[in-house]
């Protein structure tokens, strides 16, 4: 058997465990759109805290994080700051919409958004920009697992056929199992990919350069501009403090307003869970700290990978290391391209329904949990299709992502906390803030960049947001009384 | 018995909430623009890593302490 064998072997081990734990976690969710979207509200400590573990080392943190530490260094602290800032806002905000989702019977954040302040042209303008911030962040994660798999079987299997087997798998269970397979799969593959991280984490420095400390000494020595703050652009030069002071910020804002994390506010068992959650969630910010070094440790490698994000593979090629355990570093890679896609491509086809689609058209629960379903199917295709073939402005889309996707903070904060927040106020704001970011966006990206102190376009939209949004809401007829007290007044 | 530590302090719902929304804002006072210039450099190296990323690191630390302390306090018996 050939080395590339045995690695595939272990590759295809493990994608066959992950199938059989996705399809057995689906036997006791109920056929209803609250079972297959929610998990019957019914998530305890344990998959909760590896359902948004996933969310941070996804195919982003696990292959960009290290390619980040590797060509740009102090930049990628960033992705460190922004995860704590995030998560914090959620102790409160996480409790209060479980609260008003087992009320109202929410299971996506436009829900609860339309259910203060009615109007279908929200609801589907919501759908909308989520479905389209969607699009670039599933394609990244299967073009992530195709990059892995190529990578280490030397070529034998295409990157084509690497993400087709492996999101193969990923729909299958999302299919069979909706959101309880996401969460016992990530579950699973969050331990994977931990005890991966910090062996290879530390076994690459020590082995390469004596120690950690040693490591960054000659780093210090030989590339100095590497280890200063905010660390360098992707072109090598000093990248600016703005730049990166917002995009800390927009991450922050944006982290738990993406509705793939948001809903699983409504798939908590209890309050508690979902505190407990925000509670240890930092400790997964803790855990990129040795994905980071993984990037540090190529520094100085004679050789480089064809681009940065290939640093992993790269890296745990060349250890040389047995060929078993190359394949279980590799199945780790793949887990965190998994545990996030699969996440994305069900949220992504639940909020087309419930909130692009069921706004308009009546449909019985049973069609609606079929469409869902179906599709999973079709946004994994069009993402699949973008995965192979080849563009490198995804990239530069799933950043904008961001952008879109934080602008859903202001409307969910003033319809659970705002009394005096009225639809008009809403929309324009959301109006406002979206198009703010899309102009800045797209200024800059046909060439005329147009942002003032390089922040982020979508800080930019949120400082037109805001005032929108506040301004607009005052000079507009106030909500009744019993309505906005149903919302800001619950718990 | 931890409770009752906490209790003992007397240490409110509504002071244990302003100390995180406190600690959270000087988080992001730290760690952005132009606070973040004060801790950007890489020396001296604390337990192997540069300065700034074990800066980073405690301050992620302290963040999970007070998370915990949070809860606690949220979720004790009311008085």
């Amino acid at each position: 058997m050939e080395r590339w064998q045995i690695i595939a072997a272990v590759i295809t081990a493990y994608l066959i465990i992950t199938l059989a734990i996705g399809l057995f976690s689906g036997r006791r969710a109920s056929k209803s759109v609250a079972g297959y979207v929610a998990g019957d509200r019914d998530f305890g400590l344990l998959v909760m805290y590896f359902v948004l573990g996933a969310s941070i080392f996804s195919a982003f943190a696990f292959l960009g994080g290290p390619g980040w530490a590797y060509s740009r260094g102090a930049a990628a602290f960033y992705i460190l700051c922004y995860g704590v800032l995030g998560i914090v806002p959620y102790f409160f905000l996480g409790p209060k919409a479980a609260a008003l989702g087992r009320k109202f019977g929410y299971v996506t954040q436009a829900q609860l958004i339309c259910g203060r302040f009615p109007s279908r042209a929200l609801s589907l303008m919501i759908a909308v920009l989520t479905v389209l911030a969607f699009i670039p962040y599933i394609t990244l994660q299967m073009r992530g697992a195709g990059i892995v798999i190529e990578a280490v079987t030397e070529g034998n299997v295409p990157l084509w056929a690497g993400a087709l087997v492996a999101y193969g798998i990923v729909l299958i269970y999302v299919l069979f199992s909706g959101v309880a397979a996401v969460g016992w799969t990530n579950t699973f593959q969050g331990l994977f990919m931990l005890t991966i991280a910090w062996t290879l984490g530390l076994y690459l420095p020590i082995s390469l350069y004596g120690g950690v400390g040693e490591m960054f000494t000659r780093i210090m020595a030989e590339r100095p501009e590497l280890l200063t703050l905010p660390g360098l652009t992707a072109s090598g030069e000093p990248w600016s403090w703005g730049g990166y002071s917002s995009a800390i910020i927009v991450s922050a804002v944006g982290l738990m307003m993406w509705p793939h994390l948001f809903m699983k506010a409504f798939t908590a068992r209890s309050d508690n869970t979902l505190r407990q959650t925000v509670v240890l969630f930092p400790t997964f910010q803790l855990f990129l700290i040795p994905v980071f070094l993984i990037g540090f440790a190529g520094v100085l490698y004679p050789d480089s990978p064809s681009s940065a994000d290939f640093i992993l593979p790269f890296m745990i090629l060349n250890a040389e290391l047995p060929a078993i355990v190359v394949g279980l570093f590799c199945a780790g890679a793949l887990s965190a391209s998994m545990s996030t896609g699969d996440s994305l491509m069900h949220a992504a086809a639940a909020v087309t329904v419930e909130d692009g689609i069921k706004p308009f058209r009546d449909m019985s629960d049973e069609a609606r949990r079929r469409l869902i379903q179906v599709l999973v199917v079709v946004v994994g295709a069009i993402a699949y299709g973008f995965a192979v073939a080849e563009s490198v402005s995804l990239v530069v889309l799933l950043l904008t992502a961001y952008g879109i996707i934080c602008q859903l903070a202001p409307p969910i904060v003033a319809a659970m906390y705002w009394d005096r927040a009225t639809t008009t106020g809403v929309i324009a704001g959301f109006a406002a803030g979206s198009g703010t970011a899309a102009f800045f966006f797209l200024t800059g990206y046909f060439g005329n960049d147009l942002r003032p102190f390089d922040l982020h376009e979508g800080m930019l939209g949120l400082l037109i947001h805001l005032p929108v949004l506040i301004g607009v809401s005052l000079v507009t007829q106030p909500q009744p009384n019993a309505h906005q007290a149903s919302f800001t007044q619950a718990v | 018995m931890r409770r009752e530590f906490w209790e003992s302090r007397k240490l409110s719902t509504g002071k244990v909430r302003g100390i995180v929304i406190g600690y959270m804002i000087a988080f992001l006072l730290a760690t952005t623009w132009p606070g973040a210039m004060l801790f950007s450099k890489s020396e001296p190296l604390v337990m192997g890593l540069p300065f700034s990323l074990f800066f980073i690191a405690a301050l992620i630390l302290i963040a999970l302490a007070l998370l915990a302390l949070l809860y606690l306090s949220e979720t004790r018996s009311p008085d």
